[in-house]
């Protein structure tokens, strides 16, 4: 009788084990239908209507980034997990200004920048910096300084308004480096603003010189949209004041 | 409220004195056990002694880090509450559960007893201490200021016991920088490289960032609680004069 029983609990933990990994951890095998896509966008998100899907773009196995035109041709993205067996939609913008789409928030290689600039906005190429401001502390005679970091990457345009770039590799060394020495208990004790040594990514557009800047309809740059879950950073423009001399 | 301490389990003085502190503590036990006419089952008596760690304490800055003292024995009151009608049962547990609570003491001379060894052995004015593996190691430009700079790791792993501490001032290193009296093309950050994919020394838990100076020749070593400044003589990096 117990051998049975023993056979029974075996054959139902295996049953239950399997499920759980088909349900959580399986992969999926197919992408939705451009149609689908929006439909469900268009369901979830009212304030725009999305009128085409662009393209749909697989990051890894499990994360979707897909581009799209809005009824008020304004050029968004969205971006989708695969969790629970379904694509779910975590994110969205309705303009296509570029945000920082961090995976896997403890490891800074996953991060990408993804972008849908706005065919209006002729500027050649995109200028992203990675910047920290400069800092000292003194407590109770323990000194610190943090250098001034600023370092660019410029990323020229194609011809599709949308693209998903990777952080250069020193970028996310530093940001690995930045978090692995962070240490909240020592930044509560000091009244400094502990957000003021932390890393920033900001971009610009870089124009080409001898049409200006009336190019930049910065229709880009403002929109709404939301996120639910997932760790999501919009990128601004930098401020000139924060960049340093670069002789 | 409770003692037991969360340590970095890669911290060699630490692992060491616990494993120290929890041989004492079996010894004892043990010891409590053979001179008990009533003997329970071991898995209760691992259970109360457990219980009997539980304590009141209040936390006190020690050098760089915090300790907990014990006060009050939480963990034995519930104990005795527990068994306030099995009077029998109070005096066979009785003892572990006191143990319980006097472990915690013995973890606080174990956690005191690692600080000369972290010292003996991570001395915080030896290079050597932060920077122990090379093999990986890499420079970056943090600034767009800085030229192209490669490591010069012979000359590092040379000075590794070589360079010497030096002061930090890092009021003056800030404003020296920010001074808009001074011209423009001399106020550079003074930090402007990083050295990545080193290795602290074995079992010490530390984690550094690495900031090398303009000249090559000086390093700012940032740990999670302190920074450290190293002058050497020569430069660590081919690129700057």
């Amino acid at each position: 009788m117990s051998k049975k029983l023993l056979f029974i609990i075996g054959i139902l933990s295996f049953c239950i084990t399997a499920g759980v990994y088909w349900y959580y951890l399986s992969e999926p095998s197919t992408l939705p239908k451009k149609e689908e896509l929006k439909n469900r966008i268009n369901r979830v998100y009212s304030d725009t209507e999305v009128v085409s899907i662009q393209d749909t773009i697989l990051l890894d196995s499990r994360h979707l980034y897909v581009p799209f035109i809005s009824k008020n041709n304004d050029y968004g993205s969205s971006f989708w997990v695969w969790k629970k067996r379904k694509w779910e939609i975590e994110a969205l913008n309705d303009v296509g200004q570029p945000i920082l789409w961090k995976i896997d928030n403890k490891d800074p290689s996953s991060y990408r920048i993804v972008w849908n600039i706005h065919p209006e906005d002729q500027f050649k190429a995109a200028e992203f910096y990675l910047s920290r401001d400069r800092g000292y502390e003194i407590t109770n005679g323990i000194e610190f300084y943090y250098p001034k970091v600023q370092l660019n990457k410029e990323f020229t345009l194609s011809e599709k308004s949308y693209r998903i770039k990777k952080l250069p590799r020193n970028w996310a060394s530093i940001i690995q480096s930045t978090n692995n020495i962070h240490n909240p208990d020592r930044m509560s004790i000091l009244d400094g603003d502990n957000a003021e040594h932390s890393l920033l990514i900001a971009w610009k557009p870089v124009f080409d010189k001898k049409n200006g800047d009336d190019i930049f309809s910065k229709r880009s740059i403002s929109g709404g949209g939301f996120s639910n879950g997932g760790d999501y950073d919009i990128i601004s423009l930098v401020e000139e004041h924060q960049l340093e001399n670069q002789q | 409220m409770l003692v037991i301490n969360f340590y970095f389990v890669n911290h060699f003085p630490s692992v060491l004195m616990d494993i120290i502190a929890f041989i004492i503590i079996a010894i004892l036990a043990n010891r409590i056990y053979k001179n008990q006419e009533e003997k329970p089952k071991i898995w209760k008596v691992l259970l109360i002694l457990f219980i009997g760690l539980f304590a009141f304490s209040f936390t006190l800055p020690v050098y760089d880090t915090f300790v907990k003292i014990p006060i009050l024995p939480l963990g034995v009151w519930i104990l005795y509450f527990v068994f306030r009608n099995k009077v029998e049962k109070w005096m066979m547990y009785r003892r572990f559960a006191w143990l319980g609570f006097l472990a915690n003491f013995i973890f606080l001379v174990a956690a005191f007893a690692s600080f000369p060894i972290e010292e003996a052995l991570y001395p915080q004015d030896k290079l050597s201490t932060y920077i122990a593996r090379t093999d990986q190691a890499n420079i970056f430009a943090l600034h767009t200021s800085a030229k192209e700079a490669t490591l010069k790791k012979g000359v590092l792993n040379k000075q590794l016991s070589e360079m010497q501490p030096e002061p930090i001032d890092s009021q003056r290193w800030y404003n020296d920088i920010v001074n808009i009296d001074v011209p423009q093309e001399e106020r550079k950050e003074k930090f402007p490289f990083q050295i990545m994919g080193t290795e602290p020394r074995w079992g010490s838990a530390l984690k550094t960032a690495i900031f090398v100076e303009r000249d090559g020749k000086g390093l700012l070593i940032t740990t999670q609680k302190k920074q450290y400044y190293f002058r050497s003589n020569e430069s660590l990096v081919k690129g700057v004069e």
